[in-house]
């Protein structure tokens, strides 16, 4: 394994994980099964590597679809996985059975993101803090109790006899989510899972819950995966960030690095987006077009071309990319939608995705007229860059694109970015134990 | 304990009008009969099944008199007698059945529902097959078979009850499971390493039995119905094992011909209130814990009377 | 560039608001008593101008949304003047209450996919809205609006018969937006219009809410939390607490310099790049069906006066235009003596917290 030169000494990490993959299968309509048609892949991790070391908190940054929520769940051993391992110290959590991993639950905990729905209704606040002790083999109550009560007053619910026997609808949102956090610390665990803790509770008190947690990784020396997908709470409180985009981390890399010099493209759209309570501040322009795409059919080459400003010819363009481009075209300018519709012809078959597309039914040269004319409306769009060729075919051209391969992550300065813009600098996985 | 009056009392407060006198006459009726049942000794004024009193022997089919204040029927009971008593055989099969639904039905439910696969589908297939058999014609099955292995005792025919019920309970707590294990606090309780047993127990288990309750009154109505059909078939508790209402309609029948209404009127009055009032508390309760159907008694709004204010100055922005 | 739907009917003699709004109190009745869910709001909002109502959860924004709209649910008790165009929207049958909503008082909401019927595609949607208060037009005219409209929006022509679920959550956003704008309503009310989207998401359909008065001249009460949203995308913003209105003025001046304690722990406590320290308010909001004497805020303020918990504060002008409502803004004659003095407070602890 290459080893950086001026590293000083590296303690061995906690987490180990090492291409962890975890696909749900789709479970396609009994018609589609008849057919013997394949119903489909979610990669909702795909590939991931990444290293927890003691006392550290990584900071899992993405939207929806971006995987990180399972990754969070994975460590947990909530969600199965597909390939790949968790090594906490020495037990690789992936293949343990269901009965020894009840009891790593006692290293690894986690804090949800929902107060009110993460809390049994019918429990009071000790039964709920307390099950956790119980579920461990504390049999007495009277123990029980006296461990709630400690775990109670570290999350600042005191005095404690005021919540012991609240039940959770008696209580506020931020007092719940001190709840959650109590339960998840009572058995002393070493590795914490926040998904989103704060995403869910007023501004006024966020920051409250923020600090408790701080406080708590100081005084407990917890090491903490921080799961959200607000980067400026990611800023204030991770060591490291790794931001997420369908299932693939695309930048990784220590927070001052990430937030002063975003090397990938997604990372840069992240931090313009963010609204800032600043007036003066005008609005982003240069955002990424369209959305997340359907996680069954991620996008060929890298995931994030389609939306990207900065995308280059080996990003790995397709036929959904046409299609997007074609209907774009007719957002910008339907004068004479009708036609262009009647030469164009329908566009649902560019779904399928390849590199190579076939278009048009109303003539090549008509069609291949129509290409250039959205070519001059927009000569900065990107695919025009992944275009290999375009030949007349029957009624329509045939458009072929450069073949393209997912990035992998390499290194670029302090981080590890996914992107083709930046050069390998030599060294495969980047992941440093 | 004072919050255990508060919860009793909660259907009664929290509603209104219509809710409310169904749950009030209801509570009612079926108190009466409660009464009844548990009192049979004291308040009959002889024992179901005494055909004489101090070696006098009843009169047959005697009109209402000061001494047998219903009449008396063929055999030469007391119909009063025979009518509270039969309060009493009524509520033992019914609590005992739908006491044997619950405990069977319930904890099925809740497995199947977790664990889903294989057993789920068997479960699921073998309650839906009973679901499907007209019930009277189940309870009437089961009742020959159950009779036969334990004799016409209350067991047997409770049993019998059972049999139709359980698929509904069983039902419903199902469906209840199969949403309330998605819930966020369920996987929380993996998380911290609950087994499958304790997630059962202690977090499902409360949260999927908000419509037993009710299922169970409405059960209850309808099992005194069927326990009166089986009775009036002859099938079941004889009347000299207990008194039992369904079967002495059947004996009314022919009595009826001859101008002798009191050995029909008095237990097919019972039947008739004893139902309605379970029925009564069933939709009553409905409406109290379903928070669909529940109205809640909203006190009006009453505003006080607005001060203008000063009319702001225009802003041009 | 950009088609401006507006004919002259919609556009007003400048200066005069497009929604005047006094004294709206809408209180909802439960088993304990009335909650005033909002309690004596006033505004104004200008022709093409877009007001930014903020607040924390149960400040009674919505509420003041749904009120305007005449979308309360049943047991809620609405009062107060609120002038469209001169007309009081509150005091209308019905009838013409129905009839005003789609054509010139438009709603957008904060869950796209459950306001959308499974069942009609799009074109339906289109056909059904615009026929509601316009039976004349053809069904071309009405496929030809609706394609403009949706053009605007992102979303091109080939997807007019499809159905909601085959959008992602943007889209479908951006749908509703296009339907509520379709019949070139005067003025729209957004209730948290981006709460349900991703990051990226949200900040294109800022923009295009951004966009929206330069292109339909339409006057929009954005209601969000975010307080970041606000300064990007609105004129003015209006600060909710506790059902009255606190503060109101142009963005840049209050964002600049807020003149009420709750707007300055609110502008405090939010998280943002450039924030450097963890701020929060202490304790909760009040309890809507007996909200504390004098002023709502006083018991977590920290700067409140003797006089703040006897007395409801006067709503005056503020430095720099705009209202607010506040003893530490006077005015200085309706303060007793001793009314300046601090307050004693108890503390506020956990056990209060929100």
């Amino acid at each position: 394994m290459p080893t950086k030169p001026e590293t000083p000494t590296v303690e061995p990490a906690l987490v180990e994980v090492r291409d962890l993959s975890v696909h749900f299968e789709l479970r396609g309509g009994t018609l589609s099964r008849l057919f013997g048609r394949d119903s489909g892949t979610i990669k909702a991790v795909d590939g991931i590597n990444l290293a927890l070391r003691p006392g550290e908190v990584v900071g899992l940054v993405g939207e929806s679809g971006s995987g990180k929520s399972t990754l969070g769940r994975a460590l947990l051993g909530l969600v199965p996985a597909t390939a790949g391992s968790i090594h906490l110290r020495d037990q690789d959590l992936a293949k343990l059975g269901r009965r020894r991993l009840r009891k790593i639950r006692s290293v690894v905990q986690m804090v949800f993101q929902d107060p009110n729905a993460a809390l049994n209704p019918s429990m009071t606040v000790e039964e709920a803090v307390g099950d956790a002790l119980r579920v461990h083999g504390m049999k007495s109550p009277k123990d029980r109790r006296r461990g709630v009560v400690e775990a109670l007053e570290r999350v600042g619910l005191s005095p404690v006899d005021l919540f012991l026997n609240k039940y959770p609808r008696d209580l506020s949102g931020g007092q719940k989510q001190r709840v959650v956090i109590a339960r998840a610390i009572v058995l002393w665990p070493e590795v914490l899972v926040a998904d989103e803790p704060v995403s869910m509770l007023d501004m006024s008190v966020r920051a409250k819950i923020l600090q408790l947690m701080l406080n708590l990784k100081r005084e407990l020396g917890l090491t903490f995966v921080y799961i959200t997908h607000d980067l400026a709470t990611a800023k204030f409180f991770c060591d490291r960030i790794a931001i997420m985009y369908l299932g693939k981390v695309v930048e990784i890399g220590p927070t001052d690095e990430i937030f002063a010099h975003p090397r990938h493209p997604y990372t840069k759209a992240l931090l313009a987006a963010i609204p800032e309570p600043d007036p003066d501040r005008a609005l982003p322009r240069n955002l990424p077009r369209g959305e997340i795409p359907d996680a069954a059919e991620p996008p060929l080459g890298c995931s994030f071309h389609p939306r990207c400003p900065e995308a280059v010819a080996s990003c790995g363009w397709e036929s959904r990319d046409l299609r997007a481009m074609v209907e774009q075209h007719w957002t910008r300018d339907n004068t004479s939608y009708d036609e262009e519709k009647a030469l164009i012809g329908d566009l649902s078959h560019l779904d399928v995705p390849s590199t190579s597309a076939r278009i048009g039914a109303g003539g090549a040269n008509g069609v291949q007229a129509l290409l250039d004319r959205i070519r001059r409306e927009d000569p900065d769009e990107p695919l025009w860059n992944g275009v290999e060729s375009i030949e007349p075919d029957g009624n329509g051209v045939t458009v072929r694109f450069r073949e393209a391969g997912s990035p992998a992550l390499r290194r670029a300065g302090d981080v590890d970015v996914a992107c083709v813009l930046y050069p390998d600098e030599g060294g495969a996985d980047t992941e440093r134990p | 304990m004072r919050s255990l009056f508060a919860n009793l009392a909660k259907p009664f407060t929290q509603t209104a009008g219509l809710a409310r006198w169904m749950l009030v006459i209801g509570v009612l009726l079926t108190a009466f009969f409660v009464v009844c049942a548990v009192f049979a000794p004291w308040l009959a004024p002889y024992g179901f099944a005494q055909s004489s009193s101090h070696g006098t022997p009843f009169p047959k089919v005697a009109p209402p008199s000061s001494q047998h204040l219903f009449g008396t029927d063929r055999l030469f009971f007391d119909v009063l007698s025979r009518t509270i008593w039969g309060a009493r055989t009524a509520l033992e099969v019914v609590i005992l059945s739908i006491v044997v639904c619950v405990v069977v039905g319930v904890p099925l439910g809740i497995v199947s529902g977790f664990y889903g696969g294989w057993l789920d589908r068997i479960l699921v297939l073998i309650m839906d097959a009973l679901y499907a058999f007209p019930s009277f014609l189940l309870a009437i099955v089961f009742s020959f078979l159950l009779t036969g292995l334990l004799g016409g005792t209350v067991v047997a025919v409770s049993l019998s009850l059972s049999v139709i019920y359980v698929p509904q309970y069983f039902r419903v707590v199902r469906n209840t499971t199969l949403s309330a294990k998605e819930a966020t606090y369920v996987e929380a309780a993996r998380a911290i390493g609950a087994s499958d047993l304790a997630i059962m127990r202690r977090y499902l288990f409360g949260n999927v039995i908000q419509s037993v309750p009710v299922l169970g009154t409405l059960n209850a109505a309808d099992a005194i119905l069927t326990l009166a059909g089986l009775g009036f078939l002859g099938l079941g508790i004889q009347s000299t094992d207990a008194a039992e209402w369904g079967h002495d309609l059947n004996r009314a029948l022919a009595d009826a011909g001859g101008g002798v209404w009191w050995t029909g009127l008095y237990p097919g009055l019972a039947i008739v209130l004893l139902v309605t009032g379970l029925t009564l508390v069933g939709e009553g309760l409905n409406e109290t814990l379903n928070p669909t159907l529940r109205r809640r008694r909203l006190l009006p709004v009453v505003m006080p009377v607005r001060e203008p204010t000063t009319s702001l100055p225009e802003e041009q922005s | 560039m950009a088609m401006d739907l507006t004919d002259e009917s919609t556009v007003r003699p400048p200066g005069e608001p497009v929604i005047s709004a006094r004294d709206v109190r809408v209180w909802y009745g439960t088993t304990r008593g009335a909650i005033r869910a909002v309690d004596g709001v006033s505004f104004d909002i200008a022709p093409g101008e877009t007001l930014g109502l903020v607040g924390e959860s149960g400040c009674g924004k919505s509420t003041l949304g749904r009120g305007l709209m005449g979308l309360l649910p049943a047991g809620a008790k609405r009062d107060g003047e609120v002038l469209f165009r001169g007309q009081d929207i509150f005091s209308l049958s019905s009838k013409a209450s129905y009839a005003l909503r789609g054509s010139e008082l438009g709603m957008i909401f904060q869950e796209p996919l459950t306001r959308l019927n499974p069942l009609m595609r799009i074109s339906q949607h289109f056909e059904e809205t615009i026929k509601q208060h316009e039976p004349g037009l053809s069904k071309d005219e009405i496929r030809d609006r609706a394609l403009e409209v949706l053009r605007l929006m992102g979303i091109p022509p080939t997807r007019y018969k499809s159905y909601p679920h085959e959008f992602s959550g943007g889209m479908r956003q951006r749908l509703m937006i296009a339907l509520a704008l379709v019949l070139r309503p005067a003025f729209v009310v957004a209730d948290e219009p981006t709460t349900a989207l991703d990051v990226l998401v949200e900040a294109q359909i800022v923009q295009i809410l951004n966009d929206l008065r330069s292109n339909f001249s339409t006057s929009l009460l954005l209601i969000t939390h975010n307080v970041g949203i606000v300064a990007e995308a609105c004129d003015r913003v209006a600060v909710m607490y506790a059902g009255r209105i606190v503060e109101q003025g142009k963005v840049g001046d209050v964002f600049k310099n807020p003149q009420h304690p709750y707007t300055r722990a609110l502008l405090r406590s939010t998280i943002s790049l450039s924030t450097t320290g963890l701020h929060f308010i202490e304790g909760a909001p009040p309890d809507l069906v007996d909200p504390p004497d004098g002023c709502r805020f006083h018991p977590r303020c920290p700067e409140a006066m003797n006089v703040c918990a006897t007395k409801n504060p006067v709503n005056v002008e503020r430095a720099g235009g705009g209202r607010v409502e506040c003893w530490l803004a006077g005015p200085e004659q309706d303060i007793p003596t001793g009314g300046k003095q601090p307050l004693k407070q108890e503390e506020l602890t956990v056990a209060d917290e929100a």
